[in-house]
């Protein structure tokens, strides 16, 4: 009687869960039935599943700004597995948008189109990020965390290993595979320690942190690092890096311009619903938790992450190596707000990431345009570009104004509140770790100028050797207007953004302290 | 809109203008720019006029929000749009403008992709334009980051041969001191708030009044948790400021930049450089410096001093030594301004009224001389000094100029030049009886600055313009040395008569600013100096 009870709640559960899951069922659809029309019909034609696949993604879309009106504060679902809230939300739609704009630059991308191992692929495997992302970033349960991670992270290995055609971007498939495999399996221990030590994996309520607080010092610190190293690798942080600039130049731009951001978005999501754990609920709200000090560790990887990477950066003379680093950089950026636990912190780390992903696709938008039209890699191939396509190249400097974070544009923006809410970590701790931060981001900056300023200065200051032939087709064209307005509008008009996405962060911080 | 948003925002509008016009408007592009900069010529010297009717305060304010931001436990981020002039920054108002139209004229140099020139020079323009007028230290940023792109470009794309290096040493130097600033900016916005609406604010003048500080925040006047790396915060807000306006200025050590962008430079570009550019410097550190952390002004005046001091004479045996022309300007710029900065660290009434008139003086007369390095050296291409000989000869109209201008700037009594240091240098042989800042001797041997600046300004006259005539180039340059034309008489004739008449009747200047500043050098060290005791009490300095 009890067992029928609880089997019958349980499917109420399910059942009640499932009008919030329709984004993640969408796309689990899409990706089925799209490999039996790809088996079918590929004979016939080759634009058929891609197709299907956008209109999948739209209809995902859909329901996912129908969540919206839906949700209004966070809900849990299928038992508490997953957490769906306003933040999360967000983050949903900004995998979409990533994938959407990277399913149009692939359409046409000469790399995709030729790879000898199949077209359609490609686009199957984008919905199948998405259900991984979404979970990624809806999960506040240890092993759903787990699962979304590695569908995300075997998704990944199969786009960059499907597309390597030279050794050497095999042997860059082996390493992220083998990499990533190795951080899955150190997380996976970790969580199975932290398991050990609190008997739960649900990271709601107090019972984790209460039980974890229990145990011995040494081993919960093991197990936090542990877990810590496999969201370290999801975000790309020194010294989990090693493989990013080998990925980065094996695979085709359309491709980086996903996997630099999506999973890197979902990766904050998961560490800052992880970090939230342990801030205390108390009247200050920085990370005070006795058995692991948080702030000075994420402090000494931010400040390694961001100058591992600018450093690195200064020496590429490939432009796709250069753009790994940069994005390691970023990470190091990204990773400060992590170090205040407040609703300035929730919303300037979403906005910080909204912005970079605006930047990178429109980064890659080029970069694959440039690989596409000239077969062009390098640094010295961008010479003299500007006199033969004048917007592109201006849209570019904006873009790259904005990675280095000068103002008026929305890079600067995002690190104008990043800054802000460690300086007000300052005022509240008064720990000095955060000024070296602080100073170290600043110093940054500066390193950052001199690399991003190397693409203009070629685009520009240098005589073409060769004559930029072919045109740009309009549908880059536009998209890439549409992602510089975006990047100029977070700069000049940051105020709705910025509403609009603490209005749905708020809670998530808020949460913690009630 | 009111006039100064006009002022700001017209040359924005033409920059995207130029930038959609179809290509065969080219011809265009250079008369547009002349007509926008004529326009604001018109208008800041109405505002100008308008101000010296009654010179107290700020006005012509405008204040509308811009960005707005609730943000939870931090309270609200409240960035206004807010600008005014006082009488600091209404004669570098019209400077800007007088330099830009100067500039837009001398643009006629450029020859390739003059869009992209065009759009960028009025870009440039929006943006020193908004720096002057900026009240919300947010909006000022934004203006003061915002030239360094067209600049990077207008170098580096349109210079000399040496251009890259020159534009990415410029743009690194100057990034390095703003970022800085960009943190000190935050920590001063959690540590004011406004008094009106209790939200914090950039609001410039609020932070130039004690009453709206907070008790506990990183900038607070006289608190003990205000304290960065173990030192007192505000001494550091002050020196990070004071480091990002003097890599501007530029001040001695940190100046190498400046040769090589005005060597590398286009005519034009030197002139706004030189003209408005190292101006936005000395701005900087007489609104923000002495405005927000006046105890560190008094608490580091000494050394400014030093620095200033320092400056006039390394930039004088600089140019002693150059054999470049352009090259031997930009060292006489630095060594201008270095007065500029002796009559800042001097915080009196004198020094200071002295620092804005030779701001204004060095403005038009470095634009003056830039443009008469370009005319040389659009004829021949080049500068180099010991090429030429007896120029009075081949080019006397020409001569009559360089002579103005080289007098004026060696500060020959009845001219602009001289003003600007005589008084800053009173200032700081002033400062030791009035507030014991800077000692005596700082203006004793500052003034040898003064004789150095003859030497090589007269040097340089009586090897290239005087004497039989030998030219490097042989017959060739015979011919391409002519005289002025009439484009550049037009040019130079208001230029050398703009110096002689500042010369001749200085109060145009020290009537509009006189009230301003002595507001400014009276609350620098007045609250200055009783904040520092309170640091000295809490910190035993």
């Amino acid at each position: 009687m009890m067992n029928n009870l609880n089997a019958t709640v349980l499917l109420e559960q399910i059942t009640g869960s499932l009008p919030y899951f329709l984004p993640e069922i969408v796309c689990s659809l899409v990706f089925i039935v799209a490999i039996f029309i790809d088996l079918f019909t590929r004979k016939q034609s080759r634009s058929l599943v891609p197709f299907f696949v956008f209109a999948g993604l739209l209809l995902a879309l859909f329901f996912t700004l129908d969540q919206f009106r839906m949700v209004k504060e966070e809900i849990w679902l299928f038992n508490g597995m997953i957490r769906l809230s306003p933040a999360g939300i967000i983050y949903k739609l900004l995998f979409l948008l990533a994938a959407m704009v990277t399913h149009i630059l692939s359409i046409r991308s000469k790399a995709i189109r030729l790879a000898p191992k199949g077209y359609a692929e490609f686009f199957i495997m984008l919905p199948v990020f998405i259900v991984g992302l979404n979970i990624m970033s809806m999960s506040s349960h240890l092993l759903m965390i787990f699962l979304g991670m590695e569908m995300v992270s075997i998704a990944s290995y199969i786009l960059v290993a499907y597309m390597a055609e030279q050794p050497r971007s095999a042997e860059a498939a082996v390493k992220y595979a083998l990499f990533g495999a190795l951080s899955s399996a150190v997380m996976l221990y970790g969580i199975s320690l932290l398991y050990g030590l609190t008997g739960t994996l649900s990271l709601q309520g107090s019972t984790f942190l209460a039980n974890l607080s229990k145990a011995p010092e040494y081993i919960s610190a093991l197990a936090i690092l542990m877990v810590l190293a496999g969201f370290l690798y999801k975000i790309s942080a020194v010294p989990f890096h090693f493989y990013v600039p080998d990925v980065y130049e094996g695979t085709p731009a359309p491709v980086i311009a996903f996997l630099s951001t999506a999973p890197k978005a979902a990766g904050f999501a998961v560490l800052f619903t992880f970090i939230g754990v342990f801030t205390l609920p108390m009247e200050s709200y920085h990370l005070v938790w006795p058995k692991f000090n948080w702030e000075n560790i994420l402090v000494f990887i931010s400040i390694c992450t961001m100058t591992l990477g600018n450093l690195s950066a200064l020496a590429q003379k490939n432009v796709k190596r250069m753009m790994a680093y940069s994005s390691i950089a970023h990470t190091g950026f990204m990773m400060m707000p992590l170090l205040v636990f407040s609703e300035m912190s929730a919303a300037s780390l979403v906005f910080y990431i909204v912005v970079y992903v605006l930047m990178n696709l429109a980064i890659f938008l080029l970069v694959g345009h440039m690989e596409d039209a000239y077969g062009a890699t390098e640094l010295e191939s961008y010479k003299g570009l500007a006199a033969f396509n004048p917007l592109l190249s201006v849209c570019m400097v904006i873009v790259l104004a904005s990675l280095v974070g000068l103002p008026p544009t929305g890079g600067f923006t995002g690190k104008f509140l990043v800054f802000s809410s460690v300086l007000e970590a300052y005022r509240i701790s008064h720990n000095p770790w955060l000024l070296y931060l602080l100073v170290a981001a600043v110093l940054n900056t500066v390193i950052a100028l001199f690399f991003y300023l190397r693409l203009p200065l070629y685009m520009y200051f240098r005589k073409a050797e060769k004559i930029y032939t072919s045109k740009t087709p309009l549908y880059l064209l536009v998209i890439m207007c549409l992602l510089v307005a975006g990047i100029l509008m977070a700069g000049v008009f940051p105020s709705e953004l910025v509403k609009w996405i603490s209005a749905h962060t708020a809670e998530t911080a808020q949460i913690r302290f009630k | 809109m009111g006039y100064l948003s006009l002022l700001i925002f017209l040359p924005l509008f033409f920059a995207l203008v130029i930038w959609v016009l179809p290509k065969r408007f080219e011809p265009m592009f250079q008369a547009l720019s002349i007509g926008v900069s004529a326009a604001q010529v018109i208008i800041s010297a109405a505002l100008y006029y308008m101000y010296s009717l009654s010179p107290e305060g700020f006005r012509f304010a405008e204040h509308a929000d811009w960005i707005y931001l609730q943000l939870g436990t931090l309270g609200s981020l409240d960035i206004d749009y807010f600008v005014a002039v006082d009488g600091l920054s209404v004669g570098l108002v019209l400077l800007t403008s007088i330099v830009m139209f100067i500039a837009a004229i001398a643009s006629n140099e450029i020859k390739e992709n003059k869009r992209g020139y065009f759009a960028l020079f009025n870009l440039l323009g929006t943006a020193v334009m908004g720096v002057f007028c900026a009240l919300d230290f947010f909006l000022f940023y934004v203006f003061y980051e915002l030239m360094l792109l067209p600049l990077y470009f207008l170098i580096g794309m349109w210079g000399g041969p040496n251009r890259e290096y020159a534009s990415v040493k410029f743009f690194i130097y100057t990034l390095f001191g703003s970022v800085f600033m960009l943190l000190v900016m935050a920590g001063l916005y959690f540590s004011v708030t406004d008094p009106g609406t209790g939200h914090h604010t950039f609001n410039m003048l609020h932070m130039m009044d004690e009453a709206n500080y907070s008790r506990d925040a990183i900038f607070s006047i006289g608190s003990e948790q205000a304290v960065l790396f173990g030192l007192p915060a505000r001494l550091i807000g002050f020196a990070v400021l004071f480091i990002a306006f003097a890599i501007k200025i530029p001040v001695v050590p940190l100046h190498t930049w400046l040769p090589d962008a005005h060597v590398e430079a286009p005519t034009p570009i030197s002139i706004i450089l030189a003209g408005i550019l190292l101006k936005i410097g000395a701005y900087g550190i007489i609104r923000l410096c002495l405005g927000i952390f006046p105890d560190g002004q008094v608490y580091f005046s000494y050394w400014i001093g030093v620095i200033g001091m320092v400056s006039i004479l390394y930039g004088a045996f600089n140019a002693l030594a150059s054999s470049d022309l352009k090259r031997m300007i930009a060292f006489s710029s630095i060594s201008h301004m270095g007065f500029v900065v002796l009559g800042i660290a001097s915080l009196t009434s004198e020094g200071l009224n002295g620092a804005v008139y030779q701001m204004i003086s060095h403005g038009v007369l470095s634009a003056m001389l830039f443009f008469i390095a370009g005319v040389l050296y659009n004829r021949v291409h080049d500068r180099y000094i010991p090429n030429f000989r007896g120029l009075a000869l081949q080019m006397p109209r020409y001569t009559t100029f360089v002579v103005i201008a080289f007098f004026a700037s060696l500060g020959l009594p009845g001219m602009s030049g001289f003003i600007g240091e005589v008084f800053t240098l009173m200032g700081a042989f002033k400062s030791e009886s009035v507030n014991q800042l800077l000692p005596r001797w700082f203006a004793i041997v500052s003034a040898t600055g003064i004789l150095f600046g003859a030497a090589y300004f007269l040097w340089t006259l009586q090897r290239m313009f005087f004497g039989a005539r030998r030219f490097f180039g042989g017959e060739a340059w015979h011919r391409a040395l002519t005289d002025l034309s009439a484009r550049e008489l037009f040019v130079l004739l208001p230029l050398g008569l703009t110096t002689i008449i500042l010369g001749v009747y200085p109060s145009i200047i020290f009537d509009v600013t006189n009230l301003s500043m002595n507001t400014i050098a009276d609350h620098a060290y007045r609250s200055g100096s009783v904040y520092l005791n309170m640091l000295k009490v809490i910190f035993g300095l």
